[in-house]
Protein backbone atom coordinates (compact mmCIF):
# COMPACT_ATOMS: atom_id res chain seq x y z
CA UNK A 1 0.00 0.00 0.00
CA UNK A 2 1.57 3.39 -1.27
CA UNK A 3 -1.26 5.80 -0.66
CA UNK A 4 -4.94 5.36 -1.30
CA UNK A 5 -6.90 8.85 -1.24
CA UNK A 6 -10.60 9.49 -0.34
CA UNK A 7 -13.60 11.89 -1.32
CA UNK A 8 -16.90 12.23 0.54
CA UNK A 9 -19.86 14.76 0.07
CA UNK A 10 -21.25 15.74 2.98
CA UNK A 11 -24.57 17.44 2.81
CA UNK A 12 -25.97 19.49 5.26
CA UNK A 13 -29.28 18.51 7.24
CA UNK A 14 -28.72 15.01 6.02
CA UNK A 15 -29.46 13.01 8.86
CA UNK A 16 -30.06 9.65 6.83
CA UNK A 17 -27.12 9.88 5.74
CA UNK A 18 -25.10 11.20 8.24
CA UNK A 19 -22.18 9.19 8.98
CA UNK A 20 -22.08 7.11 5.60
CA UNK A 21 -18.65 9.33 4.80
CA UNK A 22 -17.13 7.47 8.19
CA UNK A 23 -18.46 4.30 7.95
CA UNK A 24 -16.78 4.24 4.15
CA UNK A 25 -13.64 5.09 5.58
CA UNK A 26 -13.89 2.79 8.51
CA UNK A 27 -14.77 -0.08 6.27
CA UNK A 28 -11.87 0.60 3.90
CA UNK A 29 -9.07 0.68 6.65
CA UNK A 30 -10.75 -2.60 7.97
CA UNK A 31 -9.79 -3.93 4.15
CA UNK A 32 -6.64 -2.46 4.30
CA UNK A 33 -5.73 -4.58 7.32
CA UNK A 34 -4.80 -1.37 9.62
CA UNK A 35 -4.94 -2.49 13.81
CA UNK A 36 -8.46 -1.92 14.81
CA UNK A 37 -7.78 0.48 17.43
CA UNK A 38 -6.28 2.84 15.31
CA UNK A 39 -9.47 2.19 12.65
CA UNK A 40 -11.98 3.29 15.99
CA UNK A 41 -9.96 6.54 16.62
CA UNK A 42 -10.16 7.33 12.82
CA UNK A 43 -13.52 6.58 12.99
CA UNK A 44 -14.81 8.47 16.10
CA UNK A 45 -12.56 11.67 15.00
CA UNK A 46 -14.06 11.62 11.10
CA UNK A 47 -17.94 10.88 12.81
CA UNK A 48 -17.28 13.99 14.94
CA UNK A 49 -16.01 15.60 12.15
CA UNK A 50 -19.05 14.91 9.89
CA UNK A 51 -21.17 15.35 12.11
CA UNK A 52 -20.07 19.18 12.48
CA UNK A 53 -20.86 19.97 8.90
CA UNK A 54 -24.25 18.27 9.09
CA UNK A 55 -25.22 20.16 11.77
CA UNK A 56 -23.39 23.47 11.44
CA UNK A 57 -22.07 24.48 8.33
CA UNK A 58 -23.54 24.36 4.43
CA UNK A 59 -22.18 21.59 2.47
CA UNK A 60 -19.14 19.94 2.82
CA UNK A 61 -16.38 17.64 2.08
CA UNK A 62 -14.26 14.35 3.72
CA UNK A 63 -10.96 13.65 2.15
CA UNK A 64 -8.66 11.42 3.38
CA UNK A 65 -5.01 10.02 2.77
CA UNK A 66 -4.48 6.71 3.94
CA UNK A 67 -0.45 5.56 3.44
CA UNK A 68 0.72 2.50 5.85
CA UNK A 69 1.94 5.43 8.71
CA UNK A 70 -1.01 7.10 8.86
CA UNK A 71 -4.51 8.41 7.88
CA UNK A 72 -4.30 12.11 7.28
CA UNK A 73 -7.96 13.31 7.18
CA UNK A 74 -9.63 16.97 6.21
CA UNK A 75 -13.22 17.95 6.62
CA UNK A 76 -13.44 21.20 4.55
CA UNK A 77 -17.18 22.60 4.91
CA UNK A 78 -18.61 26.18 2.63
CA UNK A 79 -19.88 28.19 5.64
CA UNK A 80 -20.57 30.02 7.85
CA UNK A 81 -17.78 29.48 9.54
CA UNK A 82 -16.77 29.81 13.28
CA UNK A 83 -16.70 33.33 14.97
CA UNK A 84 -14.29 32.22 18.58
CA UNK A 85 -12.50 28.90 17.54
CA UNK A 86 -11.18 29.08 21.33
CA UNK A 87 -14.23 29.02 22.72
CA UNK A 88 -15.47 26.09 20.45
CA UNK A 89 -12.82 24.10 21.65
CA UNK A 90 -13.93 24.24 25.10
CA UNK A 91 -15.58 21.18 26.32
CA UNK A 92 -19.44 21.63 26.79
CA UNK A 93 -19.81 24.91 24.35
CA UNK A 94 -22.03 24.46 21.75
CA UNK A 95 -24.08 26.67 18.99
CA UNK A 96 -26.33 23.40 18.32
CA UNK A 97 -30.07 24.67 18.13
CA UNK A 98 -32.27 22.53 20.26
CA UNK A 99 -33.70 20.18 17.44
CA UNK A 100 -29.84 19.09 17.26
CA UNK A 101 -30.20 18.02 20.84
CA UNK A 102 -33.12 16.56 20.78
CA UNK A 103 -30.98 13.84 17.94
CA UNK A 104 -28.34 13.49 20.38
CA UNK A 105 -25.67 16.07 19.36
CA UNK A 106 -24.56 19.41 20.09
CA UNK A 107 -23.29 19.20 23.32
CA UNK A 108 -19.85 20.87 22.62
CA UNK A 109 -17.93 17.97 22.85
CA UNK A 110 -17.00 17.36 18.98
CA UNK A 111 -14.62 19.44 18.45
CA UNK A 112 -12.04 18.24 21.54
CA UNK A 113 -12.91 14.37 20.57
CA UNK A 114 -11.50 14.87 17.23
CA UNK A 115 -8.33 16.41 19.59
CA UNK A 116 -8.28 13.46 21.82
CA UNK A 117 -8.42 10.67 19.14
CA UNK A 118 -6.15 12.62 16.85
CA UNK A 119 -2.16 12.71 16.38
CA UNK A 120 -2.18 15.98 15.29
CA UNK A 121 -5.15 18.49 15.35
CA UNK A 122 -5.79 21.81 13.75
CA UNK A 123 -8.74 23.93 12.61
CA UNK A 124 -8.79 27.31 10.64
CA UNK A 125 -11.92 29.06 10.13
CA UNK A 126 -13.09 32.36 8.49
CA UNK A 127 -16.37 33.81 8.78
CA UNK A 128 -18.49 33.45 6.45
CA UNK A 129 -16.36 31.28 3.97
CA UNK A 130 -15.82 28.31 5.95
CA UNK A 131 -13.76 25.83 8.36
CA UNK A 132 -11.11 23.23 7.64
CA UNK A 133 -10.39 20.82 10.48
CA UNK A 134 -7.43 18.57 9.86
CA UNK A 135 -6.04 15.65 11.57
CA UNK A 136 -3.93 12.90 11.59
CA UNK A 137 -4.18 9.57 13.11
CA UNK A 138 -0.81 7.81 12.90
CA UNK A 139 -0.65 3.96 12.93
CA UNK A 140 0.44 2.79 16.63
CA UNK A 141 0.90 -0.80 16.28
CA UNK A 142 2.51 -3.38 13.58
CA UNK A 143 2.18 -2.60 10.12
CA UNK B 1 -14.34 -9.00 34.87
CA UNK B 2 -16.98 -10.38 33.40
CA UNK B 3 -17.92 -13.37 31.03
CA UNK B 4 -20.44 -11.98 29.65
CA UNK B 5 -21.59 -12.26 26.40
CA UNK B 6 -24.00 -10.62 23.99
CA UNK B 7 -26.76 -13.52 23.63
CA UNK B 8 -26.69 -13.83 27.63
CA UNK B 9 -28.44 -10.40 28.18
CA UNK B 10 -32.04 -12.16 27.15
CA UNK B 11 -31.05 -14.51 30.45
CA UNK B 12 -31.70 -11.98 32.70
CA UNK B 13 -33.30 -8.69 30.76
CA UNK B 14 -36.57 -8.92 30.29
CA UNK B 15 -37.01 -8.34 26.36
CA UNK B 16 -40.19 -7.56 24.11
CA UNK B 17 -37.70 -7.70 20.87
CA UNK B 18 -33.80 -8.63 19.98
CA UNK B 19 -31.95 -9.06 17.10
CA UNK B 20 -29.00 -10.98 17.95
CA UNK B 21 -26.31 -10.60 15.17
CA UNK B 22 -22.59 -11.96 16.58
CA UNK B 23 -23.85 -13.65 20.14
CA UNK B 24 -20.28 -15.07 21.47
CA UNK B 25 -19.31 -11.49 21.10
CA UNK B 26 -17.87 -10.59 24.61
CA UNK B 27 -19.36 -7.87 26.27
CA UNK B 28 -17.28 -5.41 27.98
CA UNK B 29 -18.72 -2.49 30.06
CA UNK B 30 -22.03 -0.07 29.78
CA UNK B 31 -22.26 3.24 28.36
CA UNK B 32 -25.85 4.66 29.56
CA UNK B 33 -26.79 8.01 27.96
CA UNK B 34 -29.03 9.69 25.79
CA UNK B 35 -26.29 12.03 24.27
CA UNK B 36 -24.46 10.16 21.44
CA UNK B 37 -21.61 12.95 21.63
CA UNK B 38 -20.95 11.73 25.01
CA UNK B 39 -21.52 7.88 23.73
CA UNK B 40 -18.78 9.13 21.15
CA UNK B 41 -16.41 10.18 24.16
CA UNK B 42 -16.78 7.02 26.78
CA UNK B 43 -17.72 4.00 25.24
CA UNK B 44 -15.39 1.94 25.37
CA UNK B 45 -15.17 -1.20 22.41
CA UNK B 46 -17.48 -4.17 22.72
CA UNK B 47 -19.10 -1.65 25.44
CA UNK B 48 -23.32 -2.28 25.54
CA UNK B 49 -25.51 1.45 25.17
CA UNK B 50 -28.25 1.45 27.69
CA UNK B 51 -30.12 4.55 25.80
CA UNK B 52 -33.53 6.63 24.76
CA UNK B 53 -32.39 7.76 21.80
CA UNK B 54 -34.00 5.90 18.80
CA UNK B 55 -32.94 7.26 16.04
CA UNK B 56 -30.71 5.87 12.73
CA UNK B 57 -27.10 7.58 14.57
CA UNK B 58 -27.75 6.06 17.80
CA UNK B 59 -26.45 2.83 15.27
CA UNK B 60 -24.15 4.73 13.32
CA UNK B 61 -22.93 5.79 17.11
CA UNK B 62 -22.64 2.25 18.14
CA UNK B 63 -20.72 1.49 14.72
CA UNK B 64 -18.01 4.37 15.42
CA UNK B 65 -17.16 2.85 19.05
CA UNK B 66 -17.47 -0.48 18.28
CA UNK B 67 -20.27 -1.22 20.74
CA UNK B 68 -21.07 -4.81 20.74
CA UNK B 69 -25.20 -4.38 21.43
CA UNK B 70 -27.58 -1.63 22.22
CA UNK B 71 -30.38 -1.82 24.87
CA UNK B 72 -33.51 0.49 23.79
CA UNK B 73 -35.71 0.95 27.05
CA UNK B 74 -39.02 1.95 28.15
CA UNK B 75 -40.17 -0.14 24.79
CA UNK B 76 -38.72 1.96 22.09
CA UNK B 77 -38.52 -0.50 18.99
CA UNK B 78 -36.21 0.36 16.02
CA UNK B 79 -36.72 0.56 12.42
CA UNK B 80 -36.22 -2.08 9.93
CA UNK B 81 -33.84 0.45 8.60
CA UNK B 82 -31.74 0.65 11.86
CA UNK B 83 -31.74 -2.81 12.54
CA UNK B 84 -30.53 -3.83 9.33
CA UNK B 85 -27.74 -1.05 9.30
CA UNK B 86 -26.68 -2.61 12.87
CA UNK B 87 -26.31 -5.94 11.69
CA UNK B 88 -24.24 -4.51 9.16
CA UNK B 89 -22.22 -3.25 11.83
CA UNK B 90 -21.92 -6.59 14.03
CA UNK B 91 -24.11 -4.88 16.45
CA UNK B 92 -26.76 -6.83 18.58
CA UNK B 93 -30.11 -5.05 19.39
CA UNK B 94 -32.51 -5.92 22.58
CA UNK B 95 -35.89 -3.91 23.31
CA UNK B 96 -36.66 -3.69 27.05
CA UNK B 97 -40.04 -2.33 28.53
CA UNK B 98 -37.59 -1.38 31.59
CA UNK B 99 -36.37 1.98 32.09
CA UNK B 100 -32.79 3.09 31.84
CA UNK B 101 -32.11 2.90 36.37
CA UNK B 102 -33.36 -0.84 35.97
CA UNK B 103 -32.08 -1.71 32.76
CA UNK B 104 -28.36 -0.82 34.00
CA UNK B 105 -29.19 -1.98 37.85
CA UNK B 106 -29.75 -5.00 36.07
CA UNK B 107 -26.43 -5.19 33.97
CA UNK B 108 -24.64 -4.09 37.29
CA UNK B 109 -25.37 -7.07 38.73
CA UNK B 110 -23.95 -8.93 36.21
CA UNK B 111 -20.36 -7.55 37.35
CA UNK B 112 -21.06 -4.87 34.23
CA UNK B 113 -20.22 -1.18 34.90
CA UNK B 114 -19.51 2.07 33.32
CA UNK B 115 -15.32 1.64 33.46
CA UNK B 116 -13.40 -2.00 33.06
Amino acid sequence: MSEIRLSFDIKHNDFDRAGAASSNLKNSLKQLGYPPEDIRRVAIASYEAEMNVVVHASDGKMEAIITPEMVDIWVIDKGPGIENIELAMQEGYSTAPDKIRELGFGAGMGLPNIKKNSDFFEIESKVPDGTKVHFIIRRKTGK
Amino acid sequence: MNNLKVEDLKNFLPCKECFITEPNRCVSSICASDLMSEVLLIAQKDGIIVTNLLNIQTIRTAEMVEASAIIFVRGKKPTKEMVELAKKSGISIYVTDKGMFETCGMLYEKGLSMLT
